[in-house]
């Protein structure tokens, strides 16, 4: 347990450094997910004949209020947050790759459909666009990363057990 | 002749009178933003998750 507290909080130190002090400066990569999510999104809508345009962040369907995709929104400190915890919790090595870049990969996913939803949001329900877009994280993020680390945690006591027997054996 | 062209000055200014008192278009309002909220909790969700997993696999 101690073990998992020490390397989480390892992680999430080196992340916090390294983002403050190249990530962020730099600048390109919260530039070209906030940019893909919005492009995506747009995208996804138009697929549905939506009459949408997005200017790099900006997503507006035509006659209602825009969405902005901020730093804040393009979901890379969540991606860290999901992946300390694989990181940090015990499991076999190749399927703690797997498992990073496949979760990383469903949240940026997700994270497109959220964006889609709060453009929609705009259009139905724009009086209530705050208290959906304070839930919005509950209803499309969390249920999924709690099941997917659900799901390391099992994987994981099944190789501690399968270990011990053959140690047994 | 001269009193049309008075006429028309006057309901000429008045008439702009009315226009420039109109209000400007309303500009587009500053659009919505979606900063991810609550992440303390999936963090507190994590934690309980790994501290149930380590305690039941030290019981056993």
């Amino acid at each position: 347990m101690i073990r998992f507290l020490v390397k989480a909080g390892l992680f999430y130190i080196i992340w916090q450094v390294v983002y403050d002090l190249i990530i962020y400066p730099d600048g390109r990569l919260d530039q070209f997910l906030a940019t893909s999510v919005a492009i995506l999104a747009k995208n996804g809508l138009a697929l549905f004949g939506w009459d949408i345009n997005a200017w790099d962040r900006l997503l507006v369907i035509d006659g209602y209020r825009g969405v902005v995709v901020l730093n804040e929104c393009n979901a890379l400190t969540l991606m860290s947050l999901y992946s300390g915890f694989i990181v940090a919790f015990q499991g076999p090595n190749k399927k703690r790759i797997i498992y990073i870049l496949s979760g990383i990969g469903i949240i940026f996913i997700l994270n497109v459909i959220r964006i889609m939803a709060f453009s929609l949001a705009t259009v139905y329900f724009q009086h209530y666009w705050d208290i959906f877009h304070e839930f919005s994280s509950f209803i499309f993020f969390y249920p999924v990363i709690l099941g997917i680390w659900y799901q390391w945690t099992l994987l994981s006591e099944e190789s501690t057990q399968s270990q011990s027997e053959f140690s047994v054996a | 002749m001269k009193n049309n062209l008075i006429t028309l000055v006057i309901i000429s200014l008045s008439m702009l009178t009315f226009v420039l008192a109109q209000d400007p278009p309303p500009l587009p309002g500053a659009p919505n933003q979606g900063p991810i909220g609550g992440m303390v909790w999936l963090a507190i969700s994590g934690l309980i998750l790994a501290v149930k997993k380590y305690s039941g696999s030290n019981k056993k």
